[in-house]
């Protein structure tokens, strides 16, 4: 009862329903349907033609999809890199067997082997089925259709009865399942791990630089850690005691420079080993307050080893990555060493693209600024 | 010699050699799992690890085994590792007819920031879950996929009798207004076994300015993308090389398993 109370939350109000005729479909992330059919499933993309017009040959990257049903009813999940919740691409295209017996998927978990006798608006009528003896039950059971969750139908037609994502997520968690049910489809599981696996990580490689016009991966990060030095210059002059005050202010305006969008936004949080306590400013503020602590001189030693990952791409169309790096601080007053630290320093670098016109030739470029810093203090 | 030392070092097992400070954390540095990407490259024996440009830098005929390098992704600090269980999932995850690679666009992993808010004026401790969703042309973002917190979940009834009467119809539910502000006994006046979404409370209190972020304190990542188990990862913030973004539980866990683990403790209904 709670279960069913619990999944009457995970989907309430309005239950989506999506039922299919007996063709092969796609669904992508953004839940979005096409009706089509699958002609190959490579590591990277999905390819398929509109049986309407059955000549050209279209493409989408799998990173783009949640799953695909081909016309007998079986299924395969993109998302997930769990053996058990992906399916072999070459046993679901040529699985075309059909089955004499649909599948109902409960909120309970169960995958149940049935003949539909009536699919109604409130609940669904069936005779449990027995594959071994392959015969239904003569008693009719009667479920409600609130605690379906989705249908295989035996002519190859699904029906979903919740959003196709967390329909992916249930075929997904269920495909062992749904699997020895349909042990005619099924693959063993090793050629299963190997080509879900293949496929993500062909996915990730492609995902991080997929759409940037003019990209190199060691310009970039060339250009992160120029601008990360930079921004470490003008550290050390706002923070130094001969700067003048003028020169401190123009140091900060040009740090800003260094930020996305003038850094109005960027965090420096600075956080330390020992206690719990975080400190987090506008980066304006933080350079500011850096300004009112003064050496005679600063010194700053950079550590030869930084971490840059991988970009992956925002929302607003930037790419994200950071920057880990170590770096010595010891500040002077009267030529002595009165402070000294050890600090990690995590910091959000941002690839940005822009157009610019050359002659009336429009051309894509980028250039990189940097955004939240974390700072760990690590040792006094 | 200096291959012998690179190999103890990349197993994490030998204490470190006085050296310079900045060459000693040089050393512990480059061995720290510093991002959690760094983890997923090392776990996946990633051709461009920094661990492996680091280490081939320095002998370049080191040779690279995963099953060693996995073996340095766990916190060797906890004594009460089943070994079994850790040496079947390295055999697991290494099997190189069935390699199990980790994917930070997959929809199997979560992180568990434990946080402190403001509420209503007092300090209080929560848990956000949040994972990542992929989006249209290839880009991705963090979203809030679940809240715990005490705080938001209703009381207990104070008293269990209090109710709306039976024959409240008959007067037109004449009491409604009592029974909404009677707030020590809300339940009384709900289903049995009515939970309310506390994601959802979370974002309403947000957005009425009554709950309020101070810090995020710790982040645990909970990995469920590998078939048969269920491992999470905690920052281990210390000096030495076994340090970083480290594996801190093991577990085996089936579907079904797994499934339950995102209800009971992630809360992901």
């Amino acid at each position: 009862m709670r279960k069913i109370f619990t999944y009457c939350l995970i989907f309430p109000i309005a239950v989506i329903c999506s039922q299919s005729f007996a063709q092969d479909a796609i669904y992508q992330i953004d839940e979005r349907k096409i009706n089509c059919k699958i002609k190959d499933i490579t590591a990277k993309s999905v390819k398929y033609s509109n049986p309407a017009n059955p000549g050209p040959t279209y493409s989408l990257d799998k990173s783009m999809l949640l799953m695909a049903f081909n016309e007998s009813g079986n299924y395969i999940v993109f998302s997930g890199t769990d053996a058990a919740s992906t399916s072999n691409p070459a046993s679901f295209l040529n699985s075309n067997a059909k089955r004499d017996f649909d599948i109902l998927i409960t909120i309970d978990n169960e995958v149940i082997a049935s003949q539909i006798d009536r699919v109604g608006d409130s609940d669904i009528s069936y005779k449990k089925y027995d594959k071994a003896a392959a015969s239904a039950s003569s008693t009719p059971v009667t479920v409600s259709k609130a605690n379906v969750l989705i249908i295989l139908h035996r002519d190859g037609r699904h029906e979903l009865l919740i959003s196709p994502t967390d329909a992916a997520t249930v075929l997904r968690t269920l495909k062992p399942k749904v699997n020895e049910l349909l042990s005619n489809g099924s693959e063993p599981a090793s050629q299963t791990s190997t080509l879900a696996t293949t496929a993500v990580q062909v996915e990730a490689n492609n995902a991080t630089t997929a759409g940037v016009a003019n990209f190199d991966i060691e310009e970039y990060r060339n250009k992160a850690l120029q601008k990360i030095d930079e921004f470490g210059e003008y550290v050390n002059n706002v923070s130094n005691k001969t700067t003048p005050f003028e020169e401190a202010n123009k140091a900060i305006e040009l740090a800003c420079e260094l930020f996305l969008n003038k850094g109005v936004k960027a965090y420096v949080e600075v956080s330390n080993v020992f206690t719990k306590k975080k400190d987090k400013r506008l980066v304006r503020n933080y350079l500011e307050k850096l300004k009112l602590t003064k050496y005679d001189k600063v010194e700053v030693i950079l550590a030869n080893i930084e971490f840059v990952s991988d970009l992956k791409k925002g929302t607003d169309g930037n790419y994200y990555g950071v920057v880990t790096f170590e770096q010595k601080f010891t500040g002077y007053v009267d030529g002595k060493p009165i402070y000294s630290d050890l600090v990690k320093k995590h910091v959000t670098v941002v690839l940005k693209g822009y157009t610019t016109y050359d002659e009336g030739q429009a051309k894509e470029m980028w250039d990189v600024f940097l955004a939240d810093i974390e700072v760990v203090e690590t040792r006094s | 010699m200096r291959l012998l030392s690179l190999v103890v070092l990349v197993l994490g097992l030998q204490p470190c050699i006085a050296q310079d400070l900045l060459h000693y954390r040089n050393d512990n540095f480059a061995l720290e799992v510093k991002q959690v990407d760094e983890f997923i490259e090392r776990f996946n024996n990633d051709n461009n690890a920094l661990i492996r440009k680091y280490i081939q830098k320095i002998d370049p005929k080191f040779k690279f085994e995963r099953k060693q390098l996995l073996k340095t992704l766990f916190n060797s600090t906890d004594t009460t590792w089943n070994r079994a269980d850790v040496d079947r999932f390295i055999r697991h995850v290494s099997d190189s007819s069935r390699p199990v690679y980790l994917s930070f666009f997959d929809d199997s992993w979560f992180a568990e920031l434990h946080c402190t808010v403001l509420y209503k004026g007092k300090e209080e401790h929560m848990k956000l879950i949040m994972k990542v969703q992929r989006e249209k042309n290839n880009a991705s973002k963090w979203v809030f996929a679940s809240a715990i917190a005490n705080f938001l979940k209703l009381p207990k009834s104070a008293d269990p009798v209090v109710s709306l009467n039976p024959m409240s119809h008959a007067v037109g539910f004449i009491a409604l207004d009592r029974a909404l502000n009677d707030k020590k006994n809300v339940r009384n006046y709900l289903p049995r076994g009515f939970e309310s979404n506390t994601l959802a409370v979370f974002i309403q209190e947000t957005r009425n300015n009554l709950l309020t972020i101070q810090q995020v304190n710790s982040i645990t990542y909970h990995f469920l993308q590998a078939e048969g188990w269920i491992f999470t990862l905690e920052n281990y913030n210390r000096q030495g090389r076994n340090s970083g973004w480290l594996i801190s539980k093991l577990m085996p866990a089936n579907g079904a398993m797994k499934f339950q683990y995102k209800n009971d403790i992630l809360n992901l209904r």
